[in-house]
């Protein structure tokens, strides 16, 4: 088991393949492929689309693993194709009920991988095993109750004999938990509840009953550590999202980073970043694993572009925390205190009348992919900068299955789907690819964009940057500078975040738009 | 599923249960009572992103206009609470039968409650000024008329009695993106204006004076404003306070 941990992250790193949803466990989102260079960038061409015949979001970000390209299209559909035409070998279609009941779009993020396997998750809450030769189901398991308002969405992560999922749904009420499943078989072996129950002192973080209901879901995979045996997920809001009177106390754990010993499930440590969240600020961002000097000491890091405006450095190892700085305007906390914890500005919370706070919504950034890379040293996101919403709050009953907010917001710009005509003002902010030191917090570099973007990012080791926009362009940086080097109008939405890979010789590149997966070369 | 419990609802109420589909399924809950309770659904499952008040939030839709995007009937509008959006972050609800509907009710007697609202002008008086005041020379209505501003047939279920005449009398109060004026000088010296109607981060569309259709790419641009200011003249001051109303009637009365 251990020869095929090597051979996986070693595939990982030689980056001829994309054997992960992040690329590898430490979810740099970085390739070492350096076949399209900043010289020829300038001929990337469209080389094939893959077409998905659902009108949902397309958040796919596919896999190639053993030669074969892996991607899901919504709701719950796996599909096989050859990487170098985009032709599919099979499709995997699940008998789905009626209605599922994911908060905020159908869509499925991914799928894991292993030795001639496909691992899936559905929106019923079952995690299905596909022969990876025809997609036949190898075993299946469910691992929760959909019509409760739980639902999965994320690709799962493969940790040594365990297959790692959590489940979302934090608008419905439900309470979150992350399950470690035997990789042969499906059988549960370990669970934490993202929220504790009586008996653990940490349930006191939650006033009266409003731990049963509290949220705190997980909706993207997580990063995983060999060496500390360490998986890092993120969870999300806590419930009722914008009535936080009706759950007093910190909320643990929502809105953290949870380190889980990856053979027993057991919490090492968290650190949570948005105690009591008032604004829906969830935790769920891609934890990115770096080993770096840190005042004179090498240091195992993790760096945190969070959904609340701040960007963080802790030691992945304890938790501890080493930096906090907000990286776009925010007007919610003062700053940070020397633990980390937030000092909250009065008068930002949802109120009746409404509350105006920076960020809004959607967050300063979100679950799309940030990425560091190595040759660089720097760290790289997609920011919704000088972004407000108005929160409002007011009460609210839970009942079962049944969405449970607590209040609402009005944003200037759409959250997830751009208008016919985009309509964004200057006052409603913008989005940035924008580059950090990891050390300092401080921005390097900015690629203003002049609508929102939901797109993820990949950096390579020719120092490109990919990324595109919910204006359905697709382009490249040069990663040091930021400079423009190559774009292409796509015309869809892009929700989604690139990946890389060889195939026939050539490298690839992939990102979902609109309703297709468009894949490029170089070509001569 | 579905069907059979919209049939069983139907049944409920009174009406012809087991029929063909052809048959329109009607809101059985209409009653005031019900639009109490579905306003209390509404403000629970439905105004976190459609608003309290239901004139939309982020990015969805205004549900007070009486036009819906997606559906029309209450049948197909029960489908779209019941089901969801494919493609949009509107969700399937897990609510009874019963309470869709009553929500629906809620959700209708909000526009209801708008185009009750009574405009006191006269409309004949208000359309011989919409004439004399060149109101078409930039707006249309019922497919006549200019295309620098916005169009006109409907406006009565977009707005409030209150907006429009905020409007007449104060445009620069709210100029919507769609109707922002363009100017840019090229790098090789061209002068180009007209009505920014879209743009992206390399781009800009624009309608010129004589109604072409055209882009301009930023990177040929040497300086670019967007004068967010409206071209309208302020009726205050012009108009007496009863044409106005006439004004306001005829626009309101011009709804098809």
């Amino acid at each position: 088991m251990h020869a095929a941990i090597l051979a996986a992250l070693a595939a990982a790193q030689s980056g001829a393949e994309w054997p992960t949803y992040h690329g590898s466990y430490q979810s740099l989102h970085y390739s070492t492929l350096d076949q399209i260079n900043p010289a020829n960038v300038g001929r990337l061409q469209l080389d094939w689309v893959f077409q998905q015949r659902s009108l949902e979001k397309f958040e796919t970000t596919p896999l190639v693993a053993g030669g074969v390209m892996y991607l899901t299209e919504a709701p719950n559909t796996v599909w096989a194709v050859d990487p170098a035409t985009g032709r599919p070998y099979w499709a995997y279609e699940p008998k789905m009920p009626d209605i599922t009941y994911p908060c905020c779009g159908k869509v499925n993020r991914g799928v894991a991988y292993r030795d001639g396997v496909v691992y899936h998750v559905t929106h019923d809450m079952r995690v299905v095993a596909l022969d990876a030769r025809n997609g036949r189901v190898r075993w299946e398991t469910t691992v929760g109750d959909y019509r409760k308002g739980y639902a999965l969405t994320h690709a799962p992560l493969i940790v040594k004999d365990k297959l790692i999922v959590g489940t979302a749904g934090a608008e419905l009420g439900i309470r979150g938990f992350i399950v470690g499943l035997e990789l042969a078989t499906g059988r549960e072996v370990w669970r934490f509840k993202t929220i504790p129950e009586p008996g653990d002192p940490a349930v006191k973080t939650w006033g009266g009953d409003s731990w049963k209901y509290g949220g705190a879901s997980i909706w993207l995979t997580g990063s995983y550590d060999p060496d500390l045996n360490l998986t890092y997920w993120g969870t999300g809001n806590p419930g009722p999202d914008w009535n936080p009177d009706a759950r007093p106390g910190d909320n643990l754990y929502s809105d953290s980073v949870l380190a889980l010993d990856a053979d027993t499930g057991k919490l090492k440590w968290h650190f949570q970043f948005t105690p009591h969240d008032a604004w829906d600020f969830d935790a769920v961002q891609t934890p990115v694993l770096i080993d770096r000097e840190w005042k004179g000491r090498m240091r195992k890091l993790m760096l945190w572009a969070n959904r609340n405006g701040f960007y963080y450095v802790l030691d992945r190892a304890t938790g501890e925390f080493l930096l906090g700085e907000p990286f776009v305007k925010q007007n919610w906390a003062k700053g940070l205190d020397a633990k980390g914890r937030p000092i909250l500005e009065p008068g930002r919370a949802p109120s009746r009348q409404g509350a105006k706070t920076w960020p809004g919504v959607q967050g300063g950034t979100n679950w799309y992919a940030p990425s560091f890379s190595p040759r660089t040293g720097l760290f790289y996101l997609t920011a919704w900068d000088d972004y407000h919403s108005t929160y409002f709050t007011w009460d609210q009953q839970y009942e079962q299955g049944k969405w449970y907010a607590g209040g609402g917001v009005k944003a200037p710009v759409p959250p997830t789907r751009r208008d016919a005509i985009m309509r964004r003002t200057p006052e409603d902010g913008y989005a940035a690819v924008r580059a950090l030191d990891p050390l300092t917090g401080k921005k390097v570099w900015d690629y203003p964009m002049a609508d929102m973007s939901e797109s993820g990012l990949l950096t390579t080791a020719s120092d490109l940057l990919f990324s595109g926009n919910r204006e359905g362009h697709f382009f490249a940086l040069d990663a040091k500078t930021g400079k423009l080097l190559w774009r292409r109008y796509l015309g869809g939405q892009i929700i989604a975040s690139p990946m890389t890979y060889m195939a026939n010789g050539h490298q690839y590149v992939a990102i979902a738009s609109g309703t297709g997966l468009f894949v490029f070369r170089v070509m001569d | 599923m579905l069907f059979r419990a919209v049939f069983t609802l139907c049944a409920l109420a009174g009406l012809a249960a087991g029929q063909e589909s052809t048959v329109a399924i009607t809101n059985p809950f209409t009653t005031p009572l019900d639009i109490e309770e579905g306003s209390r659904t509404f403000l629970s499952q439905c105004a976190n992103c459609h608003g309290r008040d239901g004139r939309g939030g982020q990015g969805t839709p205004d549900l007070t206009t009486g036009n819906f995007r997606r559906a029309s009937s209450d049948e197909g509008l029960f489908q779209v609470v019941s089901r969801g959006v494919s493609g949009t972050t509107m969700p399937a609800f897990s609510l009874s039968g019963r309470s869709i509907w009553q929500t629906l009710a809620y959700v209708r007697s909000l526009s209801a409650g708008r185009t009750r609202e009574l405009a006191k002008g006269d409309a004949g008086r208000g359309a011989a000024l919409f004439e004399s005041q060149g109101c078409l020379g930039c707006h249309s209505r019922q497919g006549k008329g200019g295309a620098s501003g916005p169009d006109l047939t409907e406006i009565g279920s977009e707005r409030t009695l209150q907006e429009i005449r905020t409007s007449l009398l104060d445009p620069q109060g709210d100029v919507a993106p769609g109707f922002w004026r363009l100017r840019a000088q090229t790098r090789d010296g061209r002068t180009v204006e007209g009505l920014r109607l879209n743009e992206d981060t390399y781009s800009v569309q624009y309608m010129d004076g004589s109604g072409r259709l055209s882009t301009l790419m930023k990177s040929d641009v040497a300086r670019f404003e967007v004068d967010r200011r409206s071209p309208m003249p302020a009726l205050k001051g012009k108009l007496s306070g009863p044409q106005i109303e006439d004004l306001v009637a005829f626009l309101v009365g011009g709804k098809r």
